[in-house]
């Protein structure tokens, strides 16, 4: 009986999540231009989101430098679109967003294989060093243009920000169900066993190292291909996208959703932007401060997050979201 | 590869390694104390240089006094970030205390943006070089090592010989323990948090002789902290100085031989290593 139950929890929240996407995503598709904007910015930090949290939520593991997938991700299609023009040969650009976000993944493959041998505060700290060193490293690398940036104008037409917003919601559609469906499967199950108790999993049969390792190239996948879509709106790969408050704000949206849930991120990354935009806007030089202030409050007071909260709600009617 | 090239970038290695050890001790000293990893290092090292340079410049206090200041300051700061902040979660999950105290930093840092700007400012100090064989030695660098060396000592000293040094440690050892023989942890966390702000606003201060700084200066030290405090055993202040020195060659020998602006990438390359082929540190035992 609890089984049956606890699916069905599962099977609202994703009907739940994919209704609630698709109605921003409708909103962005047929706001004006300029709102989409704003939409788009949703839908990215949303796709962030929900790729760190198929690592650090699921799995527990506090991975600081998941903007380096999304930086990564911009620049390999900035190098696919600069070495394919030249032979007069460029697919459809969603496809070259794919791939970068495949090669982003192997490249995470890699690295997991080395870091993920780490726990607690090695990875953390590991993981924030990631960030400064492939940085750094791209700043000194002529071909990809050192500080400036690589560009492609004109390599590829001007994308409308409604095609590309589009781009983004295909990919925050298929992250909420590979969500969904690791949370099912046995690879879900064997993150959270990792989560709860990492030398337990493993005594029991848990491969530990090659769950954490998919885990963490799935996430890269999505970041990936997140920044990819980003370098196609500027035409550029910047190293400026690898802001390390962005990493932050990908874990505040996680926190104030809820960490490790199918929901929680969706509601986090709304709200958080929402939050975000207000106090950018109304405070230009202080909302940093206040975005500080806030994420503290979050973690000392509300650890749970959002759905936390509504699970303490819905809990008088046995319902709970996930 | 000329012999004063080489001899003159271990010396300057050297002596810069015993300030990024002074770095990393702030750092060690409050994981070592209470399992809990400042992030935000970084932005209390501006901080430091900031406090320094503004006695300078508003009440024309010598840097040498104004290292004492940030010290003193330091420890305000830390105490009120310990109650505001990191008492909730220090028995929390890591990922906890590292983000709260990620908030912290990005408070830290935007006010100091907004109050003194991003213009890079240096404390102007000089000491005369001093000139030993093929070696040119910054008399400047002399100093801060020689301060640094000396707040490493101090630590020692307190930690090994007084009364409060004995709580601390019977805290680290085994808090609940200590609790049972009348310890109030609370109190020695209060106390171990700020001592490691304290120091970490000496480091600035003393930072601010050597480097210029603004208030986002402080993350790339907040990287070679960590770096030092691993290396160095964490919650271990002498191998923090050791590895502070290790830390210097390796920026030097990079900036001579490499490319400046490489040095983060460097230093992280050595973290993994060090993380690979040693996680218990140079002061560590194997088992």
């Amino acid at each position: 009986m609890l089984e049956i139950k606890s699916q069905l929890g599962k099977l609202n929240s994703l009907t739940l999540s994919l209704a609630f996407l698709a109605i921003i995503g409708i909103f962005g598709l047929f706001a004006e231009s300029s709102y989409t904007s704003y939409f788009y910015g949703m839908v990215e930090l949303l796709i962030l989101a929900y790729s760190l949290n198929i690592i650090t939520g699921f799995s527990g593991y506090a991975n600081f430098g998941h903007v380096v997938f999304y930086g990564l991700g911009a620049y390999f299609v900035a190098s696919f679109i600069t070495l394919l023009h030249p032979l007069g040969f460029i697919p459809h650009t969603f496809l070259i967003v794919i791939a970068a976000g495949g090669a982003v993944a192997l490249l995470a493959l890699l690295i997991g294989v080395v870091v993920l041998r780490l726990r607690g505060d090695y990875f953390a700290i590991a993981t924030l060093g990631i960030v400064f060193a492939i940085e750094t490293t791209i700043r000194n690398i002529k071909w990809l243009g050192e500080g400036r940036g690589l560009y492609f104008i004109g390599k590829i037409p001007l994308y409308d920000i409604k095609i590309l917003y589009s781009y983004l919601l295909i990919i925050a559609f298929a992250v909420v169900l590979t969500s969904a469906l690791i949370l099912r499967r046995r690879l879900g199950y064997g993150l959270r066993a990792i989560r709860d108790d990492e030398d337990v999993a493993e005594v029991m049969g848990v491969n530990t190292a090659k769950y954490k390792v998919m885990a963490y190239a799935i996430s890269a996948f999505f970041a990936g291909m997140a920044g990819g879509v980003m370098a196609l709106f500027f035409s550029t790969a910047f190293p400026e996208y690898f802001l390390m408050g962005r990493s932050v704000e990908m874990f505040a949206a996680i926190i104030l959703g809820g960490v490790g849930t199918l929901l929680g991120p969706l509601i986090g990354a709304t709200v958080f932007w929402m939050i975000k935009d207000a106090l950018l806007i109304n405070f230009p030089y202080y909302h940093l401060i206040f975005f500080g202030i806030t994420l503290i409050a979050l973690i000392l007071f509300f650890p749970k997050g959002i759905l936390g909260l509504l699970n303490r709600l819905l809990a008088k009617k046995g319902k709970v979201l996930r | 590869m000329s012999l004063e090239l080489f001899a003159q970038t271990i010396i300057n290695g050297l002596f810069i390694g015993f300030l990024f050890g002074l770095m990393g001790l702030g750092l060690t000293v409050i994981f070592g104390i209470m399992k809990v990893l400042n992030i935000a290092t970084g932005a209390m090292i501006v901080l430091g240089a900031f406090t320094s340079y503004w006695m300078l410049m508003l009440f024309g206090i010598n840097p040498l006094i104004g290292i004492v200041i940030a010290g003193a300051f330091g420890f305000i700061i830390g105490v009120v970030i310990y109650q505001l902040v990191v008492r909730r979660v220090v028995r929390a999950p890591m990922l906890s205390s590292l983000l709260a105290l990620f908030g912290v930093m990005m408070v830290l840092e935007n006010i100091m943006m907004n109050l003194w700007g991003t213009n890079p400012r240096s404390i102007p100090v000089f000491y005369p070089s001093i000139n030993i064989g093929l070696v040119a030695i910054s008399g400047t660098r002399v100093v801060v090592s020689l301060l640094s060396i000396a707040v490493t000592l101090l630590l020692l000293v307190l930690l090994k010989y007084t009364y409060l040094g004995r709580i601390i440690r019977a805290t680290v050892q085994d808090w609940k323990a200590a609790t049972l023989m009348g310890v109030d942890v609370n109190k020695v966390y209060t106390i171990g948090f700020a001592l490691g702000a304290a120091i970490t606003l000496v480091a600035g201060a003393l930072t601010a002789f050597v480097y210029p700084f603004e208030p986002f200066a402080g993350f790339r030290f907040t990287l070679y902290a960590f770096v030092i405090v691993v290396m160095g055993t964490l919650g271990n202040p002498v191998g923090c100085l050791f590895a502070g020195l290790i830390i210097g060659l390796v920026y030097s020998f990079t900036g001579i031989y490499w490319i400046p602006s490489m040095v983060p990438a460097v230093v992280y390359f050595v973290l993994i290593l060090t993380f690979l082929l040693m996680p218990q540190g140079i002061m560590g035992r194997r088992k």
